[in-house]
């Protein structure tokens, strides 16, 4: 077992990009991970893996890092967006890591918990600071920090065909269900609400819901067929070609 | 020992839609942060929610407009009946004083 002299951020930095280049690709590719795969309901030995990190033991921090990185790295995603993810991530992980080995997480079996703590301040910090450069630059005048906010376009064309597939399903369905479907997800009442005032019983109103989605993936997935069939044609066209 | 279950649908539309209770907020987020099938699930949900809603707003707005401009058609209805019921008033009335 690989052992840390120094729980500087430098090494600390090298052994996560060690686990890194390890862990990438498919999660949790270490026998470590794949013993504990939480998709398996299985969870880790919490204190054995705590005590690792504490001791500055490497496979504890690759551990970690197969648990946490895809989780950590998709909460970021979704709070700040894709921009320096990869640096996000990793100095969130620093960070747990040394305030573990400061003994700041008492309970080892808290480790998720901590964890998300730490993400969400790290986000919050994220947006504090984004807000004051904003500020600062505002204030100057000048010098704007121009940045592309659009989408990806790829994306963009995906979520804007879910709308074209969805108004398709509110279309075909009557409007006492649509005015359902649209108090729940565009007015936001609440399930209770919509069920008093409109005389519906919690399994009409589960049953409802369902059925839109139903509709919903089953013309996402028409869709995709027959996108795939044009691509189908050209693959064959270019094998006769060639 | 194991983990906390897998958030059903309807957990998941909660959080997507910003109803879930705060302290079920801190469960599950923890639980996210270790379960790729609940992230990948959260993320199929949230791109459904989002498709719903805009949808929603579209048809609705269709709705309404739709149901402005009928309004305003049975309006213009009435109007011209009420016009040629006048109309026909008058001319009962001129052609009785006439003869």
């Amino acid at each position: 077992m690989e052992a840390l002299e120094s729980t500087s951020p430098p090494v600390l930095g090298k052994v996560l990009a060690k686990a890194k280049i390890r862990m990438d690709g498919p999660i949790g590719e270490s026998p470590q991970a794949r013993s504990f795969s939480p998709a398996r309901g299985v969870a880790p030995d919490w204190n054995d893996l705590v005590a690792r990190i504490r001791r500055g033991d490497a496979s504890g921090m690759e551990d970690l890092y197969a648990l946490f990185s895809r989780g950590v790295r998709f909460y970021l995603c979704r709070q700040l967006g894709a921009q320096e993810l990869e640096d996000k991530a990793h100095d969130t992980f620093v960070i747990v890591v040394q305030a573990i080995q400061r003994g700041e997480l008492r309970d080892p079996e808290r480790l998720m918990g901590f964890v998300r703590t730490v993400v969400r301040r790290q986000v919050a910090a994220y947006i504090d600071r984004a807000v004051q450069t904003r500020r600062e630059q505002t204030d100057l005048e000048y010098g704007f920090g121009v940045c592309d906010e659009r989408g990806d376009p790829e994306r963009d064309a995906i979520a804007q065909e879910q709308v074209e597939i969805m108004t398709w399903v509110l279309r075909s369905v009557s409007s006492r269900d649509r005015e359902i479907l649209t108090r729940f997800y565009l007015l936001g009442q609440t399930q209770e609400q919509i069920c008093g005032e409109m005389q519906l019983s919690e399994t009409q109103f589960r049953l409802l819901k369902s059925r839109a989605k139903t509709r919903f993936g089953a013309l996402g997935r028409r869709k995709l067929r027959m996108r795939a069939v044009p691509r189908i044609l050209l693959r064959l066209a270019c094998r006769s070609a060639n | 020992m194991t983990l906390d279950p897998h958030a059903p649908e309807d957990k998941l539309e909660e959080y997507c839609l910003g109803r879930m209770p705060a302290e079920e907020v801190e469960e599950f987020e923890a639980h996210l942060l270790v379960c790729p099938r609940c992230q990948d699930s959260l993320r199929e949900t949230e791109a459904y929610v989002r498709a719903m809603r805009a949808a929603a707003a579209l048809v609705a707005g269709e709705d309404a407009s739709r149901s402005r401009w009928g309004r305003r058609w049975w309006v213009r209805i009435g109007l011209v009946a009420l016009a040629c019921g006048v109309a026909a008033a008058l001319l009962a009335w001129w052609l009785g004083k006439a003869h």
